[in-house]
């Protein structure tokens, strides 16, 4: 019966898969706009080629940087371009009157092509510009601009002056080298000559390349550029849709600050760097398995926390710098022993996930923006875009109608909140610093540098970017309470028994120059600011050296149940008995900082500026700082006169050119200061709300 | 790029001076922080121990004296003069040289304290040339509204009155050739006197001439006391009955140095008061 029947249906499907069609056909019959490039990259520097995608020209009379992008219409209908546009970000570009009139002119017929001309004029210093072309159609395939209320459609093209890859390279170079260094090491033919030059070789290279990029980004940074100049005073600036779906963008650029913090992180590493290759030729790295060779892991830790702390100081964009964030903190644990680790683990993991869930609470109360791709996205992760463009000060607990306690404003507490967060890492390292016996407080005090810098600068950078009213009233009672506790932890040190007093590292050195960061910053000067930076690199330099002096002290064997310390047996040398005593005394004296080292003046100028704004706390500061001297006079007094000098290890001169090295420092650091001058300028200008007063006063004379 | 951005404020052009300068305290800087490395680490190579470089130190800088006159390293001198006065407690190798304990403390606390003091007097002297405190609560108002500031933001307040860093009082004040130099390059040649500067203001509720000559009193007076805590100590020891010149010659330069420090300070505030 159904081989009779279809013959008969044959003529009903002919016909209905004839109209099918036709209505299909019919609904294709719509435009697709179709754009030659995906980024229009337009070189600004004298030479460039040009890429296969994009038509360069360059009109040297006019100094105008000018790029062709091709329009084509694939699609069966007419495409009706109803306007260009450039994004509010894309100062510098223009799109050529003549591309202007002729694109809008007439529809685009099916299967044809039509270009635009844009131009990009450099401005004197600013060497990046970035930027979107949006172009107005209806191609239906397009995204609705939810900026207006008419439905229209929008297609991006991202525009790019200029890009550079510096700030990638300035943390990928090192991280790829020591990578391959760690993995050399791993190898269990150690013990071969070619292996161990090897893995020194890359791991010189994992510290040179940095600096090297870094050398040439001092050379090539304007002066003077700062946020009025364009980019917001960001140089070298690289920004990258990842995936625009999600959306993942990698934003990085460098300004003073992150420059000459990268510069003392550098002078961190190459010490360090310098201790790994010596270790690498010990012999006991050599024939027997030792706990003073450096493991595979410990390159590993050491490359990670190197690499990650610069792309944390280049990264502008929040998802990147909370993974470095967490990868140094990784990296940080898997260098401490294991005791400590744990102290430390306890305080940097629910510190970090505080800091996460304050920048997403404040990340999902944000303004909707364009990513540098030219797309929409409702709420950003632009460090950049959150601190200039949103307004978080009023921004409510609960919602803008709640009442009573919950709909107040909460920047205060958040502010107080990220603040704690980004200093516990650096607090927990100097607890354990002053909580360890000398022979244990090595990793601890070499660790705590890096930590310090890595949260000052989320302090400044994050923290008070994003709550600029909050950091100008509360930064103040923040340094003040950091002195409170210096002056309590130097108190509670003195009077423990359970450590004699000349094996243990003293509390004021180490605490003053961490707070003086804070009160430096709460001074609101560039006096202060800039100071506040000296003392960070002096820190790099003298903490540092101190932390790889005492790994040289003789090896305690057992543990202290009590603090994860060591206990000397009772035939152990004392530390002022071993061959390197002299080299730690220097080390000391290094980190006593005695006038004319780079920490003393940074004290000194610190003292000199704070004094306008914060004069209880400045006077405090001072105060502190004194008894730390105090302190390292009666040490320098107390100290034994060797009649018959030993002979002369290679550290005691290195401790001895360094000293000598900090005094010229102290002359040299104007260069240094002149790269940061207009970031600390700028700084002081978007943390000084108008409804501020214009001093910070904790313990100074304000009435009302 | 407004090339005010690019000019450092006061305090830290002064790490810049000139080029002869800048060698001069490089050279004492070094000086003095080898003769403290020579106290800790001595070369075996090397005859010069630490007391003979504290010496060339404390002569490089008492003749270097009446040309300081910068608000930032006066105090850093004063400091280095209390770190070396510890050595004669350190450095004895006889122990007939060696100071008791009790009077070693004496002369750092008296020392540090005056060293505080006037790091202190030379904040108030610098910010008070160029603002005041407010006495309605508002802190400090500098003298001259910020002009070199993009529109709708505000520059510091406390770097923009652009005080002078140094202590020259009046316009007749002699001056060496080095600091002449260096002032002209400053541009502040023309720059009112400081006690003109000072005139009329205030930092709670005391005219600030009265608080900064208590300060420096005070400094001035708590160094001559360190140094006299330093004269007795070495005198009860009969260190200047020394046989040779060279033994007294270092404790005397020591004992001295503090009471040079006071007279330079009185001598560079005598025009203000």
């Amino acid at each position: 019966m159904s081989q009779r029947a279809l013959p008969a249906a044959w003529p009903c499907i002919v016909t209905v898969l004839a109209v099918s069609l036709t209505c299909a056909a019919t609904a294709h019959a719509a435009p697709k706009l179709e754009v030659s490039a995906s980024t229009l990259r337009i070189p600004s520097g004298p030479h460039f080629a040009a890429s296969s995608a994009v038509t360069l020209a360059t009109e040297h009379k006019n100094t105008h940087l000018s790029a062709e992008i091709t329009l084509f219409n694939r699609g069966d209908a007419a495409l009706a371009l109803h306007g260009l546009a450039l994004s509010p970000d894309s100062a510098g570009f223009s799109v050529a009157e003549s591309s202007l009139k002729s694109a809008l002119a007439e529809p685009l017929p099916p299967h044809a092509q039509r270009s635009i001309r844009v131009q990009y004029q450099p401005t004197p210093g600013r060497q990046q510009a970035y930027g979107a072309l949006l172009i107005y159609s209806n191609d239906p395939r397009d995204t609705d601009d939810p900026r207006t209320a008419e439905r229209d459609f929008v297609r991006s093209v991202p525009l790019c002056a200029g890009e550079s890859t510096l700030a990638l390279w300035l943390w990928l170079a090192p991280l790829a080298t020591g990578l391959l260094a760690a993995l050399l090491w791993s190898l269990r033919q150690r013990r071969a000559a070619s292996i161990r030059w090897a893995t020194a070789g890359l791991l010189l290279l994992s510290g040179a390349l940095p600096l090297f990029l870094l050398g040439y980004a001092t050379h090539a940074f304007v002066r003077g550029f700062g946020v009025a100049q364009g980019n917001y005073g960001y140089q070298f600036l690289l920004q990258r849709v990842l995936a625009q779906s999600l959306p993942l963008t990698y934003h990085a650029g460098l300004d003073g600050l992150s420059l000459i913090l990268a510069w003392s992180l550098e002078l961190w590493a190459a010490l360090r760097v310098a201790s790994l290759l010596r270790s690498l030729w010990l012999p006991s790295c050599i024939t027997q398995p030792d706990d003073r060779a450096p493991t595979a892991r410990c390159l590993f830790a050491h490359t990670l926390l190197h690499s990650m702390a610069l792309a944390l100081l280049v990264s502008l964009d929040l998802v990147p710098l909370l993974f470095s964030l967490l990868v140094l903190h990784t990296a940080m644990g898997g260098l401490l022993p294991i005791r400590p680790r744990r102290i430390f683990t306890t305080v940097a993991v629910p510190s970090f996930f505080v800091f996460v869930a304050g920048l997403c609470f404040l990340a999902a109360h944000s303004q909707p923006t364009l990513l540098s791709s030219g797309g929409f996205v409702e709420h950003t992760t632009d460090l950049v875009k959150l601190s200039y463009q949103n307004y978080f000060a009023d921004l409510p607990l609960l919602s803008a109608a709640g009442t009573g306690l919950w709909g107040r404003p909460i920047a205060p507490a958040l502010y107080g909140l990220l603040a704690l967060a980004t200093l516990a890492p650096a607090i927990g390292l100097a607890v354990l610093c002053l909580r360890s016996p000398l022979s244990a407080a090595s990793a601890p005090t070499c660790l705590l540098p890096v930590s310090s810098l890595v949260g000052f600068y989320l302090l400044v950078r994050v923290v008070a970017g994003l709550l600029p009213q909050a950091h100008s009233v509360l930064l103040p009672s923040l340094s003040a309470f950091s002195l409170f506790a210096c002056a309590a932890a130097a108190f509670s040190s003195a009077l423990r028994r359970t450590v004699r007093l000349e094996q243990r590292l003293p509390a004021l050195p180490l605490l003053v120059p961490l707070s003086g960061a804070l009160v430096g910053l709460a001074s609101a000067t560039a006096t202060g600011t800039l100071a506040a930076l000296l003392l960070l690199g002096s820190l790099c330099l003298s903490c540092t050296w101190l932390g790889q002096r005492l790994a040289r002290l003789p090896r305690r064997t057992s543990c202290t149940p009590q603090h994860g310390t060591a206990h000397a047996p009772k035939n152990a040398p004392d530390a002022a008995e071993s061959p390197e005593s002299e080299a730690l005394r220097v080390a000391l004296l290094l980190f006593y900082a005695p006038p004319g080292t780079a920490t003393f003046v940074g004290h000194a100028l610190l003292a000199l500026s704070a004094f306008a704004a914060l004069r209880g706390v400045s006077v405090l500061y001072v105060a502190l700082w004194l008894v730390s001297q105090y302190f390292a006079l009666l040490w320098l007094r107390d100290q034994p006169i060797a009649d018959k000098p030993p002979p002369p290890a290679r550290s005691l001169h290195a401790g001895r050119a360094l000293i000598l090295a900090s005094a010229i420092a102290c002359f040299c650091v104007l260069p240094l200061f002149e790269l940061g001058h207009t970031w600390s300028l700028d700084f002081i200008s978007h943390t000084r709300h108008a409804s501020a007063p214009p001093g910070p006063g904790f313990l100074a004379h304000r009435g009302r | 790029m407004e090339a005010v951005d690019r000019v450092l404020p006061e305090p830290l052009r002064q790490l810049g001076p000139s080029l002869p300068l800048t060698l001069f305290a490089l050279l004492l800087a070094w000086l003095f922080l080898g003769s403290l490395l020579l106290r800790l680490a001595p070369l075996a190579s090397l005859s010069l121990r630490g007391d003979a470089l504290a010496r060339l130190f404390l002569v490089g800088l008492l003749s270097a004296l009446p040309w300081v006159r910068s608000l930032l390293w006066l105090p850093l001198a004063w400091f280095a003069v209390t770190w070396v006065g510890s050595l004669p407690y350190v450095t004895g190798r006889a122990a007939a040289l060696a100071t008791p304990p009790h009077a070693a403390a004496r002369f750092l606390r008296r020392g540090l304290l005056a060293d505080g003091l006037l790091l202190l007097a030379c904040a108030l002297f610098f910010w008070a040339q160029g603002g005041t405190w407010s006495r309605a609560g508002s802190g400090y108002i500098a003298d001259m509204p910020p002009t070199t500031h993009a529109p709708g933001e505000s520059r510091a307040p406390v770097d923009s009155a652009l005080p002078v860093m140094r202590l020259s009082l009046s316009a007749d004040a002699v001056l060496a050739p080095l600091e002449r130099a260096s002032s002209d390059r400053s541009g502040d040649a023309d720059r009112p006197s400081l006690r003109t500067r000072l005139q009329g203001k205030i930092f709670f509720g005391i005219p600030t001439s009265a608080v900064l000559l208590a300060l420096c009193l005070s400094a001035l007076l708590v160094k001559l006391a360190s140094a006299e805590v330093l004269l007795r100590a070495l005198h009860a020891r009969q260190v200047f009955l020394s046989p040779t010149i060279r033994a007294a010659t270092g404790p005397l330069l020591l004992a001295l140095a503090p009471l040079l420090l006071a007279l330079h300070l009185w001598l560079c505030l005598r025009g203000l008061w």
